[in-house]
């Protein structure tokens, strides 16, 4: 029995429009969460990397991994492993794949000095096949402020250092530079005397000059009248040593003509025999080559062949061992 | 008495002459000939160690079987030109003409199987390489290849290279286990295996392999295998201990050397 009754239309086919209303909602709310998964990437076809950093500063499950700027897949698990170092396993989509190669290089970056860190994969040798699922990568982390000023200050405290030791050399006053330029000032006093000695010295060189000169170029007229006179027996010599010169030149051309002569006859020699050269080479050839045959043939007849190794009549196969 | 001697004379006599009378062997072309005396002047060469007029014979023998369209003979030749050349110290040449024999199909397979196998020996810096042209010589010799032990041994060698020493030794067992085994194959199986024995830290079986392949090697009076021979012992003495054997097998090492400064081993020591 009925004790309630919907008279109002409103009321009608209730229960079949709350449940459709509902069924629509969570549809959209199914459809929904399908096309977010597709946009993050929840749909399609994964490959696993991996890669083993020394620690695990920056490094977090879900931190994006990114192929010249684009998202190309996340980190899935950072994991401490026996050797105290940082497990890392990443899931990158398989269309991107191509350019991922065993030789590329995982890099630990962040977005600006305060932006979130992500993984850059960088390089690879284009020739080489795509990455395999499972691959391990080699990792390069971020130097971060910290790192950059530790490495700044490795770097320039060993150059202050060697310009402050600079400096403690040059004011040393037992140093050589002090010492060099106390020696420069002494040496500057002793010049000025040496050119006071050298103004005594010059005045001495007037004296000498003026007093010593003349008797010096008579001594010198002197010697010159006695090479006079040598060039002059020279003179009165000279035609009876060129009569020998000649004589000697005239021995010597007659030697090269009896030399010229003989080259002739020579030649004429080789004239003659030169075509019979070939002929005679030939005839040599071929008797050396009968006397081959002549042993090859004796070779091979009893008793001959008993007492000889017969060459092999092919090439030799060289050992395993060469 | 004397009717009988006379018998027994005159058959003797008769069977004399009619070796005389025995029609000669018809003589080959001129050019055959030419090419047959050409491989056993190169051979002979090559035997006095005159590698330079080994080189020249070999050539000319090619030359000669060219004349003749005859493949077998020009590729015969070609691998002893290259095996000369090899003694010459002109492996890149060597390589070349190899090379030239495996890619054309006009010379027979054999004659394709060996230049491979030589190829291969040329290789054995670059074992990848290396065991290509042995996979290709083997599988241009076929099945009853009569190089299999020299394949095998070379094969053992360069799988040592490449650290797999179970499959060195496999094939080791099975080239001493041939029955119809050149010495020289067998000594360098020997020799390999005294290798893989000193590697495994097998003291004892190292000697007894090496000493076996120096007795062979001594009989084969091959300067280059014996100081292989005696500079592995040398290591092995080292590895032993003995110093004893060590210094005997360094006098031997230093006089061989002297001998052959050019081997490879005396180089690189």
């Amino acid at each position: 029995m009925k004790y309630l009754k919907d008279s109002d239309p409103r009321f009608r086919m209730l229960g079949w429009r709350a449940g459709s209303f509902a069924m629509l909602a969570l549809g959209l709310m199914v459809l929904l969460i399908v096309v977010l998964g597709i946009r993050q990437g929840y749909f399609v076809a994964k490959t696993r990397l991996n890669f083993v950093a020394e620690n695990g500063a920056g490094l977090l499950p879900g931190m994006q991994v990114r192929l010249s700027g684009f998202k190309i897949g996340v980190v899935d698990t950072v994991s401490l492993n026996e050797a105290a170092k940082v497990d890392v396993d990443m899931l990158v989509e398989t269309r991107y794949m191509k350019w991922v190669k065993p030789d590329s290089q995982a890099i630990l970056q962040q977005d600006g000095f305060l932006g979130d860190h992500f993984i850059e994969i960088v390089g690879g040798s284009p020739t080489l096949a795509p990455a395999e699922d499972g691959s391990k990568l080699n990792f390069a982390p971020a130097l971060g402020l910290a790192d950059i000023a530790l490495d700044l200050r490795q770097r320039i405290i060993p150059i202050i250092d060697s310009a402050q030791t600079t400096l403690d050399y040059v004011n040393d006053p037992r140093g050589e530079i002090r010492q060099t330029l106390v020696n420069l000032k002494e040496l500057s006093g002793e010049v000025r005397q040496t050119r006071a000695a050298l103004d005594q010295l010059l005045g001495k060189v007037d004296h000498v000059v003026g007093s010593e000169l003349p008797r010096t170029l008579q001594d010198a007229q002197k010697t010159l009248q006695r090479a006079d006179q040598t060039l002059a027996d020279v003179q009165v010599r000279l035609p009876s040593v060129l009569d020998q010169v000649d004589q000697t030149l005239g021995h010597a051309n007659d030697a090269a003509s009896e030399a010229a002569a003989l080259m002739g006859t020579a030649r004429r020699a080789m004239d003659e025999a030169a075509p019979r050269l070939p002929s005679l080479i030939r005839n040599g050839d071929s008797v050396v080559r009968t006397g081959r045959e002549l042993l090859d043939g004796a070779a091979q007849s009893w008793p001959l062949k008993n007492w000889m190794t017969p060459p092999s009549a092919s090439a030799p196969l060289p050992d395993s061992r060469q | 008495m004397k009717s009988l001697f006379t018998l027994i004379l005159s058959a003797a006599a008769l069977a004399l002459l009619s070796g005389c009378a025995a029609t000669p062997a018809a003589p080959k072309p001129v050019r055959v000939q030419a090419a047959e005396a050409a491989v056993l002047a190169a051979n002979r060469a090559s035997q006095a160690g005159a590698y330079a007029d080994a080189t020249a014979f070999w050539r000319e023998a090619g030359v000669a079987y060219a004349s003749i369209d005859d493949w077998a003979g020009q590729g015969e030749a070609a691998l002893g030109l290259a095996q000369s050349l090899v003694r010459s110290g002109e492996r890149d040449e060597a390589v070349r003409i190899l090379s030239g024999l495996r890619g054309d199909t006009l010379y027979p397979a054999m004659v394709r199987a060996r230049a491979a196998y030589q190829q291969a020996l040329l290789q054995v810096a670059t074992p990848d390489v290396a065991t290509q042209s042995l996979a290709e010589a083997r599988a241009l010799c076929g099945v009853a290849c009569p190089w299999r032990s020299r394949f095998d041994n070379l094969a053992a060698r360069l799988a040592m290279q490449a650290g797999a020493y179970p499959q060195a030794a496999a094939l080791l067992a099975g080239v001493l286990a041939s029955d119809d085994l050149p010495q020289g194959e067998r000594a360098h199986a020997l020799r390999l295996s005294a290798e893989l024995a000193l590697q495994g830290g097998d003291l004892a079986r190292a000697r007894q392999y090496i000493d076996a392949a120096i007795a062979i090697d001594r009989q084969l009076a091959e300067p280059a295998y014996l100081i292989d021979d005696y500079a592995f012992l040398r290591r092995y003495a080292g590895a032993a201990g003995d110093d004893v054997l060590a210094g005997e097998a360094g006098r031997r090492l230093q006089s061989l050397c002297a001998a052959s400064p050019d081997a490879a081993a005396c180089r690189a020591d």
